[in-house]
């Protein structure tokens, strides 16, 4: 390891270059798999600095008295065991308030349907409704389970090792299917075929009649999260109390952190990375650069397109999505008091159309348009700990699934997801109009502003073997020896996993071994 | 009487590709039947081409027939101009260029990738699978198996209409609205070589049928009851008449039959492979001669197209899947001596209502017959002269659940890929089916 190194000078107010050198890794951007690799790379006995740009705030924010939102992906569905395990998160301070959400589903013929948390055991919920389905339902859930087992290196952008007789047969048939038409294979119950293509529409701008969108089922159901397959947990303070465990995991790691360093370009001399250049001119030199910000950035900009493969560039520069979600929050006032609401808010509250409108809620959004049913997934944190609203109220944070996706929205799709929300809260709880104090709604540009990362990052996301072609090549596209990836697009699909930045970290660690050996 | 003849292969659908099937096979050596399901298309003028490799091995130069092939894929435009694609390369290059010299440069290359993603095999999760289990996919991500019509369309062409062609090409043939990821294997096959058309349907049907019955293919036109299969045994089918046959080997003709059946297939049918839609054949008779416009050659033998934008298609497309008929159903069409046949591929199965779902009604079809000429004579600017009659025709509407047919044990039945031609694609998996037994 270096060992004759200077410490950086602190008189940031000063003028002139100022470069800083013996530094091994320098990581680009706080976002949740930044810091992963920056704790990777710390732990490794590496010099790191972590700049910490690029990252939605661990603070909650206040969006009406007494109220609190979190921008940031709380409901864990994927958060890879291997990162809670080395970076002993648990340790430092993860914990979880709910380790898995039962569900309850909305119909849109107002009937309703409570199921396990655990999808192993869901089939018995499903047996109360319907008999015949439940069998299926049972058969169904452990095959796909299995398979999305098998099938999760694919999901995370890895190449896959082995794969059972069983699950090749399942992928020859419907590796390429719609989940409409997997759905009508196996199940009569349109309430089934509805809550099942729900799962998977979520967030994804595929719609469930396109082809490829069964995939979008196993990828949401390959995740762990606090142990349990194909479950979802909260962690306590949400996404901040994720963001402030891995942070301490960082500091423990000996990485040093910077404030609100933004970065103008990554300096590259022969091919390889030489360091960063900031944007007050200064310069940090380093032999790696892990960046997690998002690919247009990193790669257009801090890169520069000359540098990169011109079908590399179209990789990064994709068109323009056309669909979204919207992250909502209600303050309602008043607490429940009769014991089953009260049982309800500590699930996750899934409302969810029938096939034939959530067709035409993807058709209106593509036309920019806000359809009058959509597809919301809510839970309440504040029935598991306190900060989140105040002791009379309750805070409903969730996803409501397709609307146009736009760079710039106009006043109007805001006030038009707003409505559409209060809509659809009224539809799960009647008579919760009278208790909403104020919906905040939060769409792809405000999460762009609040984070520094570009908007499409925050657009639904592409179709499952797309997301995962991406990721594979992304990571080690750039030809640039020491410049590793671990934005967005080197995640596949939603929500916060850790694969992207664990990777990043350990092919960083490898590579400035094999570099110290080298030399 | 019970007919209890045992046969190698059986080939659910009388269509053309049910034939080929059924000859090659027959002329390999196998016991053949061909089973009239009552659900083909009806047979227009233009019928996917015999390929070669078929025309030697059924020796269809003994059978004196000659084959008007296609001559162009044509678009017209509401402003009065037209887009060709033609089956010659150059030719196609030369039109294009005319206006748009860029577009004509790049068809070259355009087709180039088609054929890498025709390679990919459309319908199969196989390949994807296998992509995924190798450790290198290369850094280009051109041919991407999830690629888009309108993507693909974006990246090489700048001229709308020409989007519009090939959007309306490839969507009307596979049933693809063009924003599906995926569709990109609808242009592919719509676009290759071996999916040009050859006219005189009539006149394939009955040389293939002269053909099937030289080689001893028995014909049934009795429906099928039911089909059975105990474990690894024959298949068994029972007809409406009483009639029960066995086989070793069953196949249906193309991915229409066995949708069309209600039927389990071994591979996944709605992945491009066919229509979710239901189709209209509209039948135009006209006292005169029906003539294409004046200024376009050789219109007699080509194929023609009517969509403004791609974005039309898209929008048919997701007309159909939320149950409603187009605003302006993109049509295909050829021309005959005193008829012109329409087809609207973007018809829903069942049309949505407040009520729910209903099936159409002779009203609903007036209506779209209505609109569909309405529509050809402002695109023909008048050339539509004396319209004696129109029939509609649907095809595959009304409910998709055969039930006498798909029970429980109904077994899974092997498809033919569906691909930029039908008829390679049958006799293909007819061969692969008898040479395994």
């Amino acid at each position: 390891m270096t060992e004759n190194f200077h410490k950086p000078s602190d008189e940031s107010g000063s003028s002139g270059v100022r470069i800083e050198g013996g530094i091994d890794a320098i990581v680009v951007g706080a976002t949740i798999d930044g810091m992963i690799a920056a704790a990777y790379l710390g732990k490794a006995g590496l010099n790191t600095v972590l700049l910490e740009a690029g990252a939605l705030s661990p603070e909650l924010r206040p969006f009406t008295p007494g109220y609190f939102a979190d921008d940031g992906d709380f409901l864990l569905r994927d958060l890879d065991p291997k990162v809670i395990d080395t970076l002993k998160l648990y340790r430092h301070g993860l914990k979880f308030v709910q380790r898995r959400f039962d569900s309850v589903y909305y119909f849109s013929d107002k009937s309703g349907l409570k199921v396990n948390g655990d999808l192993f055991r869901s089939y018995e919920s499903i047996a109360e409704m319907d008999v015949v389905d439940a069998k299926e339902f049972k058969k169904f859930t452990e095959q796909m389970l299995s398979a999305a087992r098998e099938l999760r290196p694919m999901f995370r952008g890895e190449p896959l090792r082995k794969v059972s007789k069983q699950t090749r047969a399942l992928f020859a048939k419907y590796g390429t299917s719609s989940i409409d038409a997997v759905l009508d294979d196996f199940f009569v119950s349109d309430r089934i075929k509805d809550m099942l293509s729900a799962e998977a529409s979520l967030r994804s701008s595929l719609k469930p009649s396109d082809p490829h969108s069964f995939l979008s089922l196993l990828r949401r159901w390959s995740g762990e999260a606090a142990g349990l397959q194909a479950a979802c947990s909260l962690p306590e303070g949400g996404y901040g109390g994720l963001y402030e465990a891995l942070r301490r995991a960082v500091k423990k790691a000996g990485v040093e952190v910077r404030d609100g360093v933004g970065i103008k370009s990554i300096l590259v001399e022969w091919d390889q990375a030489a360091g960063v250049e900031l944007e007050d001119g200064g310069q940090i030199r380093a032999p790696v650069v892990v960046n997690g910000l998002d690919g247009r950035q990193v790669f257009l900009e801090q890169l520069g397109p000359k540098l990169i493969d011109i079908e590399f560039h179209k990789a990064v520069d994709p068109v323009t999505p056309k669909f979204g979600a919207a992250k909502v929050h209600f303050a309602l006032h008043g607490t429940p008091r009769d014991e089953k609401t009260k049982k309800n808010l500590s699930r996750r509250l899934v409302y969810t159309p029938a096939r034939s409108e959530m067709r035409q809620a993807y058709r209106m959004a593509r036309e920019g348009e806000v359809a009058p049913e959509l597809l919301m997934e809510l839970v309440f944190p504040n029935v598991f700990e306190e900060g989140w609203a105040p002791p009379n109220g309750s805070l409903a944070a969730g996803w409501l699934h397709p609307i146009p996706y736009m760079d710039n929205p106009d006043e109007k799709l805001r006030r038009d997801v707003e409505e559409v929300a209060i809509a659809m809260m009224e539809k799960i709880a009647p008579g919760a109009r009278e208790r909403i104090e104020a919906v905040d709604v939060v769409l792809a540009n405000d999460l762009s502003d609040r984070s520094g990362l570009s908007p499409e990052s925050f657009a639904a996301s592409d179709a499952v073997a797309t997301e995962a072609r991406l990721a594979r090549v992304i990571k080690g596209a750039s030809g640039i020896g020491g410049v590793f990836f671990c934005g967005p697009e080197a995640q596949v699909g939603h929500g916060v996993s850790g694969v992207a930045g664990r990777g990043a970290g350990l092919a960083a660690v490898e590579y400035s071994r094999r570099k110290g050996r080298a030399a | 009487m019970k007919n209890h003849r045992h046969f190698d292969l059986v080939v659910l659908g009388a269509e053309p590709c049910g034939y080929v099937a059924a000859a090659c096979a027959a002329r390999a050596g196998a016991s053949c039947a061909i089973v009239t399901t009552g659900t083909e298309r009806p047979s227009l003028f233009a019928t996917a081409a015999i390929p070669n490799a078929i025309w030697r091995r059924l020796d269809l130069h003994e059978a004196e027939f000659s084959a008007q092939d296609v001559t162009a894929h044509i678009s017209l435009f509401e402003d009065g101009h037209a887009v060709a694609t033609y089956p010659n390369e150059k030719e196609t290059i030369d039109a294009l260029s005319v206006n748009h010299p860029g577009d004509g440069a790049l068809w070259t290359d355009f087709r180039q990738s088609m054929k890498q993603v025709t390679a990919m095999q459309s319908d199969t999760g196989d390949d994807l699978l296998s992509e995924f289990e190798e450790q290198h996919i290369p850094a280009s991500m051109q041919a991407s198996r999830t690629d888009t019509v309108n993507t693909v369309l974006d990246d090489y062409f700048e001229q709308d209409a020409l989007k519009a062609h090939l959007a309306a090409i490839s969507g009307m043939t596979f049933g693809v609205g063009g924003e599906e990821p995926g569709s990109v294997f609808a242009l592919a096959s719509a676009t290759d070589d071996a999916a040009w058309k050859t006219k005189n349907a009539q006149g394939i049907m009955e040389m293939l049928r002269r053909i099937c019955e030289k080689h001893n293919v028995v014909e049934m036109t009795s429906p099928v009851r039911r089909i059975f299969k105990k474990g690894r045994g024959d298949f068994e089918l029972a007809f409406e008449l009483g009639d029960e046959i066995r086989a070793s080997c069953l196949m249906t003709a193309s991915t229409h039959v066995t949708k069309s059946l209600g039927l389990k297939s071994d591979r996944d049918l709605s992945a491009l492979s066919v229509k979710e839609n239901a189709e209209a054949t509209i039948n135009v008779k006209l006292s005169g001669k029906a003539k294409p416009p004046k200024k376009i050659e050789n219109g007699e033998d080509a194929i023609f197209y009517i969509a403004e934008s791609a974005d039309e298609i898209r929008a048919a497309r997701d007309a159909v899947l939320e149950g409603r008929t187009p605003e302006t159903p993109p049509l295909m069409f050829e021309f005959g001596d005193k008829e012109i046949i329409v087809r609207t591929p973007f018809c829903p199965r069942l049309i949505e209502t407040e009520d729910g779902p209903r099936e159409w009604t002779g009203q609903d079809r007036q209506v779209l017959g209505k609109q569909v000429v309405d529509r050809l004579s402002k695109y023909l600017n008048g050339s539509l002269d004396g319209i004696q009659r129109t029939e509609v025709n649907m095809i595959g509407a009304g409910e998709l659940d055969p039930e006498n047919m798909l029970n429980e044990d109904t077994p899974v039945i092997p498809t033919p890929v569906s691909g930029a031609n039908d008829i390679a694609a049958a006799a293909d998996l007819a061969m692969r089916l008898i040479d395994r037994d």
